[in-house]
């Protein structure tokens, strides 16, 4: 196990005008298993070539451990990437491949059998050893590509959005694989995903890029807590804004059109911010009944709700017309099943479309990120 | 219903028919002419008996069997220089022949050129009174323009493997291109990732995934070389010649009693030809059933 340090890495492909990664500083802890987050083009596949060394960066140092690995090539690296598209030699059947590694670093082949073994055993490929790659199915292939980068022992191991390309079931299966193998074997994992879902499930530690520059590096849990930016707030599925303005004497609060709301301590200036909630933070009760405990409470009119199997998604309007998604998780709880079901979805009749509820925002809850001035309600109503 | 359909499914083969009987009649009637030659029967001449003894001449003779090895090795050799530098010419060349259309057209100029536009030239510029001799002797390289190595008209048929090399490479070197391209930069990524050397990333990787096109390829040189007529006949030696110059020399002959022995060459020709056809689709068979399994 080793730890990987960045330090200002930037790097502008041939021709790029815009650099894909800039000024990144990242550290990935001995043992680690860290997500680069991303939408498409953030340039997080740049990140792990520029690891693997497979290409160099222009600026910035790479480091593993204490070795400065900068100017070291690819082959010599202890870092192996996985491609998104298995990439395995077509001429070569599936033992040929996964000894690919030893046989260029000329192992005694004695050795090489024995590893190979050990590999096909471990990622359960017995009896496919004398298959060619096209006669393998697309999780196969992928455990092959595993098995060639793990036979080599990698220090590091780079993982380039490696299970996109399979369905459902068999991405769950290789995340538990993966996740196996983290535990058995001392290798630093990084892997490249779009999917924060997968990036939540699988790491330790996410990095979110946006346009070549990580925005957030931390624990899953910490991009929906506190996120760092409306963009990564936006990023991890929340789409609650409110437009107000922060006011810090007496207390922290928030003026908006719909009242005052009084938010945790935010570490911002006086001034025009957004003020944002998660959706399975809101808490919802039926619009006659008491309102719930405690203050920020709003009312709001149902527009469309979805069940989700364990939970029910409510899009509300405020009276503003700004449009907020309320997560209703707790079905059995107080206001699940408050009013009776109603035909075929099983529903609760109180939060149907075009029914009036209370919400309630908790305090602690409530993130604030800075606004220009000049965005407002009528931008928020555009944007949504 | 059933008629219209074997009408329908006929329809091809009756649209095809009348090019098909074109070469049928061209193509088949010309190897059973002669074979029907080869064997002694030709009316006109007088000659009625039928016997295999043209193919026993032909086989035994001294020439034949002098101008089979001159026409193997100079095939052979052509072949190996056309693979190896049409492989190394695509692996070096291949991030400038993508990105530089100057370098793509100059690197395909050979295929244009017409083979004996190539043979004429050849001699001008690689005989002992050529362009390149003349200009060893007056740079005082050499003592005389007779100095200069015998490469036309010479017994190895060095010029001749020239031409055809010179010819050649690139079309091997476009084929192994076109597969290099097609499969991209990713694979030698991964090899890199896994500790390949420069060296090892071409051995190990490039060049097997380049040979299921380059093995078919190098056969159709082989074939084509072996089969070929004008240049050597610019570029040879009166004796040995190569097969194809043979066979015209015999069947040119003032003397009309050798045109079995002509005919009977001839079919040695084609039936080596054909067994190289064959070759090849082996090879690409193979190939593919790796692949695909």
């Amino acid at each position: 196990m080793i730890r990987v340090g960045l330090d200002g890495v930037t790097y502008t492909y041939p021709g790029g005008e815009q650099p894909a990664v800039e000024a990144v500083s990242l550290s990935v802890e001995p043992g680690e298993l860290v997500a680069l987050l991303g939408p498409s083009g953030c340039g997080k596949t740049t990140l792990l070539k520029l690891i693997a060394g497979l290409l160099s960066p222009d600026r910035g140092t790479i480091r593993f451990g204490d070795r400065e690995v900068t100017a070291v090539p690819a082959e010599r690296r202890d870092a192996v990437m996985v491609f998104q598209n298995h990439l395995l030699f077509p001429f070569m059947n599936v033992s040929r491949n996964i000894a690919f590694g030893l046989t260029m670093r000329k192992r005694p082949s004695a050795e090489i059998a024995g590893e190979v073994r050990r590999m096909i055993a471990l990622m359960r490929l017995e009896g496919l050893e004398s298959r060619m790659p096209s006669q393998l199915s697309g999780g196969q292939r992928q455990r092959v590509a595993l098995a060639r980068a793990l036979v080599v022992r990698p220090q590091v191991l780079l993982l380039d959005e490696p299970f996109s390309s399979l369905d459902a079931h068999l991405r769950d299966e290789m995340r538990e694989l993966v996740l196996s193998l983290k535990q058995r074997l001392d290798v630093t994992i990084i892997f490249v995903t779009h999917d924060q879902e997968e990036a939540v499930l699988l790491a330790d530690r996410i990095a979110l890029l946006f346009d070549g520059h990580v925005h957030q590096a931390g624990p899953p849990a910490q991009f929906y807590d506190q996120p760092a930016t409306r963009r990564v707030s936006e990023f991890f599925g929340n789409r609650n804004l409110i437009a107000g303005t922060l006011s810090t004497h007496g207390g922290s609060t928030v003026a908006t059109d719909h009242g005052q709301f009084v938010v945790a301590a935010a570490d911002l200036p006086d001034g025009p911010v957004w003020m944002s909630v998660r959706p399975e933070a809101i808490r919802i009760a039926p619009g006659g009944q008491a309102a719930p405990e405690g203050n920020n409470r709003i009312t709001a009119t149902v527009l469309r709700r979805v069940s989700m199997g364990t939970r029910i998604r409510c899009r509300v309007a405020l009276e503003s017309g700004v449009e907020l998604d309320v997560l209703i998780t707790d079905l059995d709880g107080a206001h699940g099943t408050g009013g009776s079901p109603d035909s075929g979805l099983g529903m609760p009749a109180w939060h149907e479309p075009s029914r009036t509820v209370q919400l309630q925002l908790p305090p602690h809850r409530i993130q604030c990120f800075p606004r220009n001035e000049s965005e407002g309600l009528a931008e928020t109503q555009v944007r949504q | 219903m059933t008629s219209r359909h074997s009408v329908a499914s006929a329809r091809p083969a009756l649209l095809l028919a009348p090019a098909l009987l074109v070469i049928g009649v061209l193509f088949a009637g010309g190897i059973g002419l002669a074979l029907v030659q080869s064997l002694g029967y030709l009316p006109a001449l007088g000659m009625r008996t039928v016997s295999a003894g043209a193919f026993v001449t032909v086989l035994t003779s001294r020439g034949f069997l002098r101008s089979l090895g001159l026409t193997l090795w100079v095939a052979a050799v052509s072949t190996v220089l056309t693979v190896l530098f049409g492989l190394i010419t695509a692996l070096v060349l291949r991030r400038r022949l993508r990105n530089s259309r100057l370098i793509r057209f100059l690197y395909q100029i050979p295929l244009t050129v017409p083979h004996l536009v190539v043979a004429v030239a050849a001699a001008m510029l690689l005989s002992q009174s050529g362009l390149l001799s003349r200009l060893l002797f007056h740079g005082g390289f050499i003592s005389a323009p007779a100095a200069f190595p015998e490469l036309v008209h010479d017994s190895a048929g060095v010029s001749i493997i020239l031409v055809y090399a010179w010819k050649q490479i690139p079309f091997v070197g476009l084929v192994a291109l076109a597969v290099l391209q097609s499969v991209g930069d990713d694979y030698e990524s991964v090899a890199r990732s896994l500790g390949a050397s420069r060296l090892q990333r071409v051995r190990h990787v490039l060049v097997p995934l380049t040979l299921p096109a380059v093995v078919p390829a190098t056969i159709i040189v082989f074939a084509f070389v072996f089969g070929a007529f004008e240049t050597p006949l610019v570029l040879g030696t009166r004796f040995p010649s190569m097969l194809s110059v043979l066979a015209y020399r015999l069947y040119t002959d003032t003397d009309l009693t050798r045109r079995p022995e002509a005919m009977a060459l001839n079919l040695v020709i084609a039936l080596i030809a054909l067994v190289l056809v064959a070759l090849y689709r082996v090879a690409t068979r193979v190939f593919s059933e790796r692949r695909d399994g």
